[in-house]
């Protein structure tokens, strides 16, 4: 019905001017701050939202799979039902050179594609790093290496309402000369559809939130606890939001399930 | 004013020296036939041979991914499981319910991967040329690319390997890169000396490579880029007529820059 689109259309330019005038939407404390946004009409929030689940302890504590089995992991990619996943994240999934790295095993016997994004130089025996899964198929892999920071990740056709590719990058943020690199080798590709999920140094936080809004007109969100060594960092462009992050644990598994909107 | 210039030039020359760093890799190719067919379609024949040999970086051709053929496997992780490499597997076409094409096995991760896919109404086949980005101990980072050119002509294996230039140098010509791989083309001929323009032949005069069970015939090299930076310290040729018609090279390569 005309009134009926009227109505929606209309609460839709509401919801996106309201998301506008939003730039401080970081910030925690234990939860993520609240970043004062409207939610979407229902259909929006459905066909425009993809989910990622970030595996981690926050500790930055050595290997995420030395005390955890893979099969476990395997099974929560399994169990999901409804909307599933679209990205599965898992923090310091770390490479020792010459092993079979775990999600190596993972994507043989759940038939998942997998990328392991480093964190750190390679070194001869162990490189810390994220390994990333995903059921979709990656028609690329981008990122870049230079001067002690990585970032890296891979680019999967997401179904919302139009097909989108999008570009999922995963990093470890622990000084703010670090988004200065990431900003000179991947500014275009961040401002368009490209998200970063990864986690920042709990000491560095403020600086690095500070800078990603102002120096790189991106929205940077964090999620976690003053207590842990890092937190969860999202960073999205001026046409994503995150509105929320929930955590949850699948047997001995940590996990952060964060939704992300695209709402322009 | 020339004494300036001398003197300057002798003051900077250390640096110079101290500027370039060597980096050392060994590297395989190795076109598997068909999927690996000789072999039955089995990893771990060539997983073995790669475990033999411990290679940092292995260009492979004409492998298959869960086809029917090889049973549905996905031949490529396998072995990357049973080695402990890293996979990159670039598509050239869709194939018996599974896809066909060229691939990357590296011992290190690899931080950025693209491909290029070559279509022409004079080739019988779509063939993808794969590249990725792995980052050494010592920070060096490298460009491995691994090719299969086509065969109809050597008109036409130029312009594939053209268009194989074009698409990895459109955004990168600075990296240094190895292209390894098949290039359907024999030693001193035209496509071989087109490569030369733009590549170093790191092994001249390698010696032949096909058929396995009696090599009379060079088709498989490894190139390098920049030109005059890479240089070949050992080199064997290996004949597997069990595994493969191509023979597969094993190589440990220095790059000063």
């Amino acid at each position: 019905m005309p009134g009926k689109q009227y109505i929606f259309l209309l609460m839709l330019m509401l919801s996106i001017s309201s998301c506008k005038k939003d730039t401080g939407l970081s910030g925690n404390g234990g939860h993520m701050k609240e970043q004062g946004l409207p939610a979407p009409p229902e259909e929006v929030n459905h066909s425009n939202v993809f989910i990622v689940d970030f595996f981690s302890t926050l500790e930055d504590d050595g290997d995420f799979f030395e005390k955890r089995d893979i099969s476990m992991a395997s099974r929560h990619i399994r169990e999901q039902s409804g909307k599933r996943p679209l990205i599965y994240m898992f923090d310091r999934a770390d490479f020792t050179v010459g092993n079979s790295h775990p999600l190596n095993r993972m994507s043989y016997d759940i038939g998942i594609f997998q990328f392991f994004a480093q964190h750190q130089t390679t070194g001869a025996s162990l490189i810390q790093g994220t390994g990333i899964a995903t059921y979709y198929p990656i028609s690329k892999y981008d990122g870049f290496a230079g001067g002690g920071t990585f970032m890296s990740g891979c680019t999967i056709q997401v179904p919302l309402t139009t097909v989108t590719q999008i570009v999922f990058y995963t990093t470890k943020i622990e000084t703010v000369s670090q988004l200065e690199e990431i900003g000179q080798a991947k500014s275009v590709v961040l401002s368009g559809d490209a998200v970063i999920i990864g986690s920042v140094k709990n000491d560095v936080k403020p600086e690095v939130l500070d800078h990603i809004e102002k120096k790189m007109s991106l929205r940077a969100f964090s999620y976690g606890s003053d207590n842990t060594v890092t937190d969860l960092l999202v960073v999205v462009p001026a046409s994503y939001v995150c509105r929320s992050v929930e955590s949850g644990s699948t047997a001995n598994l940590p996990y952060y399930r964060i939704p992300i909107e695209k709402w322009m | 004013m020339r004494r300036l210039l001398l003197y300057l030039a002798l003051a900077l020359y250390p640096f110079s020296l101290e500027a370039q760093t060597v980096t050392s890799l060994r590297v395989m190719s190795m076109n598997i036939r068909q999927g690996g067919e000789y072999a039955g379609n089995l990893s771990k024949p060539f997983a073995d041979l790669i475990n033999e040999y411990r290679p940092d970086v292995i260009a492979l051709q004409e492998v298959d991914y869960k086809t029917s053929r090889n049973g549905r496997r996905d031949w490529l992780n396998e072995v990357a499981m049973q080695t402990g490499m890293f996979p990159y597997f670039c598509k050239s076409r869709d194939y018996q319910g599974g896809a066909f094409g060229t691939a990357l096995l590296s011992r290190y991760p690899f931080f950025k991967a693209e491909k290029s896919i070559f279509k022409h109404k004079d080739a019988r086949e779509d063939r993808a040329t794969g590249w990725i980005y792995v980052q050494f101990p010592g920070g060096r980072s490298i460009r491995f690319g691994t090719v299969h050119l086509s065969l109809e002509s050597s008109e036409l294996t130029i312009r594939h390997f053209a268009s194989v230039n074009k698409a990895f140098f459109a955004e990168d010509t600075v990296t240094p890169a190895l292209m390894i791989g098949d290039y359907n083309a024999a030693s001193g001929s035209d496509p071989i000396r087109y490569v030369k323009n733009k590549w170093q032949e790191i092994i001249p005069d390698m010696g032949p490579t096909i058929p396995s069970h009696n090599p009379i015939t060079q088709l498989d090299y490894i190139m390098g880029f920049p030109q005059g930076h890479w240089e070949c310290t050992h080199y064997e040729i290996l004949a597997e007529p069990g595994l493969s018609d191509h023979c597969f090279i094993v190589a440990d390569l220095k790059i000063s820059l």
